[in-house]
């Protein structure tokens, strides 16, 4: 019943006009797939319906979709490793951007790092929050972050170098 | 400390990049939620070991595929060379299409002109064929060249004089009065519908103002004493025997290409209210310069990119020539594989983004693509016929070798969709990727295709002896003809 009184309180279409967008833009950026993004920013929506008597606070609801967001992310990416060892399957025929050389260069180096750095330089570098507010957000220390996206940082221009990014 | 700073900066100007998405609705989440997470994520699963099987077994046909069509002996542009080397490097890109506006809706726009050709000597004519499969109207193909307007309502014929008919019903609605004489090689209409310029055989271009019907002749510049191979012109000795031209996307200038037994010239002139002045000229073996070559009378240009470049198809040896036109400089030239003169029907996109280059299916059913802003080849690769195929441009590696009738594959006035005439029917593939959407028109044996010109109808040829006129719902009429040939289409291939 507690639960139900919280859920209550959520105004779900007001939070989806409100963060659904950012959210798929991160999505987007985290996952450099148009078809995945939508989905997993529906999922997420989906999965705080779900589990919305975990959200202590209706005011922090944003930050606590980043959560989703950033928990259905990792896992997308760690699956598309394991996805990318059998050959010839690529799944990335988004007409849409695969069409980009400067967008390939990006996701590539994002799916080369770890998902946890990937996740972690996203959200600082392009959503901007601070260390701080991703250690909030993922659960781990403010130390443990910076060291994450310090080694993200230097292994994501690696590889997008490697990968013949302009940026 | 100022390194780390940089490296800060750097990656927030690459991993700020714009990302939007369109946003399904609110309500979709409902359903959603009544899906089981975990039926889907084993139906993904399954699907997943299924791709990858089937893929391997694909993969493996390609590349046999791609290890045949390479062949050897066969020459290499250096933008081709480069592709190959850069196979390791991240695949290249199409570019996304841009919709085009549907501007032809005219009901006389959306009336197909297709030509009759009966053997023995009778005289030729194009009828007209509506919608609904009802012939509307008929002409005498001996009137002269016919060309359709840009807005694809009329009909110009071009012999001695210049006539429009009506593509309603073939009615005669104006005359524009004579030619300079010779023969008219090539005709290009402006993309407001304004001009139509005329290049004839005696070294001119004629421009006529539709508004007003006034016409002006203006002498073009050629090689006095050009050889052309394998023909005698008696009498005509200072006549060009083949050169096109072609209009900017702003109606603005116009380019005219002298090709074959000459030198390549290539001029630019700007279309005034008062008739054309020629701002700029440039010659193969002159200041400097350059210039291609097709080794036959036959070329099909485009001016892409914004109009800054022009893009020229030569249906002899299959090459792709790019020139600059701030500069009037040749850029690059691309070479697709084509095994024969006029196996390859080229098709630009109405974006100006694409190059499709499509061999006709009794030669071997491939396409090829060219991104006219990067010069990169892709193909060639069978043409997909079933609608579970994927899009083979959309993950493929440019080959080495790279490299008609551009009716075998029309391309949707709102530049989307391709229209690929196969061995059985029609396959309708999506722009840039070619993903196959729809098959129309099974089991004929098709050999031109039309879009009427609203992206409505679809007008076919079926083994030249009936006009099949397939509606948006999928229903189709079958119109009796023998000895069918060609449409008259707006577009240039």
């Amino acid at each position: 019943m507690k639960a139900t009184r919280v859920a209550d309180r959520l105004p779900w279409r007001e939070l989806y006009e409100a963060h659904a967008a950012e959210l798929a833009g991160y999505l987007l950026r985290l996952t450099g797939d148009r078809e995945v993004a939508s989905d997993l920013m529906q999922e997420t929506f989906v999965v705080g319906m779900r589990d919305e008597s975990a959200l202590r606070e209706p005011a922090s609801a944003r930050a606590w979709l980043y959560t989703i967001a950033s928990r259905l992310g990792t896992k997308w990416l760690r699956r598309r490793r394991i996805i990318a060892f059998l050959p010839f399957l690529d799944t990335d025929r988004d007409p849409q951007d695969a069409l980009d050389v400067e967008a390939i260069a990006v996701r590539e180096a994002l799916r080369a790092i770890s998902p946890d750095q990937a996740v972690a330089l996203v959200l600082h570098y392009a959503q901007g929050f601070t260390r701080g507010e991703i250690a909030e957000l993922t659960g781990r220390s403010d130390e443990a972050i910076k060291s994450r996206i310090a080694r993200g940082r230097r292994a994501f221009l690696a590889a997008y170098g490697r990968r013949g990014g302009g940026g | 400390m100022n390194d780390e700073r940089d490296e800060e900066e750097r990656l927030e100007r690459i991993l700020r990049r714009p990302a939007h998405l369109d946003l399904p609705p609110f309500e979709q989440l409902a359903k959603r939620r009544s899906g089981s997470p975990l039926a889907r994520s084993l139906a993904l699963t399954l699907a997943t070991v299924v791709v990858a099987v089937a893929a391997l077994f694909a993969g493996r046909e390609l590349s046999a595929f791609r290890q045949q069509a390479a062949g050897p002996g066969e020459t290499t542009s250096p933008t081709a060379s480069a592709n190959a080397s850069a196979s390791a490097t991240p695949r290249p890109s199409l570019p996304p299409p841009i919709p085009q506006p549907i501007t032809r809706n005219s009901p006389a726009a959306q009336i197909a002109w297709v030509s009759v050709n009966p053997p023995q000597g009778a005289p030729a004519s194009f009828i007209g064929v509506d919608p609904k499969g009802k012939i509307v109207g008929r002409l005498d193909a001996g009137l002269g060249h016919f060309w359709r307007s840009a807005d694809g309502s009329q009909l110009f014929v071009v012999g001695d004089q210049v006539n429009a008919y009506s593509a309603s019903d073939g009615a005669l609605l104006r005359s524009y009065g004579p030619t300079p004489g010779g023969a008219v090689l090539d005709a290009a209409f402006s993309s407001d519908g304004r001009w139509l310029a005329l290049l004839g055989s005696l070294a001119y271009v004629q421009v006529i103002d539709l508004q007003s019907g006034l016409s002006q002749v203006t002498p073009l510049g050629h090689d006095p004493n050009a050889s052309h191979p394998g023909l005698t012109m008696s009498g005509q000795t200072n006549a060009l025997t083949w050169s096109t031209l072609v209009f900017a996307p702003d109606s603005k200038r116009l380019y005219t290409i002298v090709d074959w037994g000459s030198p390549l010239r290539l001029t630019a002139f700007n279309v005034t209210a008062s008739g054309l002045v020629q701002v700029a000229a440039a010659i193969d073996g002159q200041a400097g310069q350059k210039f291609p070559s097709c080794p036959g009378p036959g070329i099909a240009p485009k001016v892409v990119t914004g109009g800054r470049t022009l893009a020229v198809f030569c249906h002899f040896d299959g090459k792709v020539w790019f020139f600059d036109l701030t500069t009037l400089t040749s850029t690059g030239v691309v070479q697709a594989d084509m095994r024969n003169p006029f196996w390859l029907a080229p098709i630009f996109t109405p974006d100006g983004q694409l190059l499709y280059l499509h061999q006709y299916p009794a030669f071997g059913d491939v396409m090829q693509v060219i991104d006219l802003r990067t010069q990169a080849l892709l193909g060639p690769l069978p043409t997909p016929q079933k609608l579970t195929d994927p899009g083979p441009f959309a993950w493929l590696f440019p080959v080495a070798n790279a490299g008609g009738t551009p009716s075998t594959v029309p391309v949707s006035p709102d530049g989307l969709r391709l229209y690929a005439a196969a061995n059985d029917g029609i396959t309708v593939l999506r722009i840039p990727d070619l993903k196959p959407l729809a098959k129309i028109a099974t089991g004929a044996q098709i050999g031109e295709v039309w879009i009427s010109g609203d992206g409505s109808t679809v007008f076919a040829t079926d083994q030249s002896r009936a006009l099949l006129v397939i509606a948006a719902d999928g229903s189709q009429t079958r119109v009796n003809q023998d000895n069918l040939g060609s449409f008259v289409a707006s577009e240039r291939g």
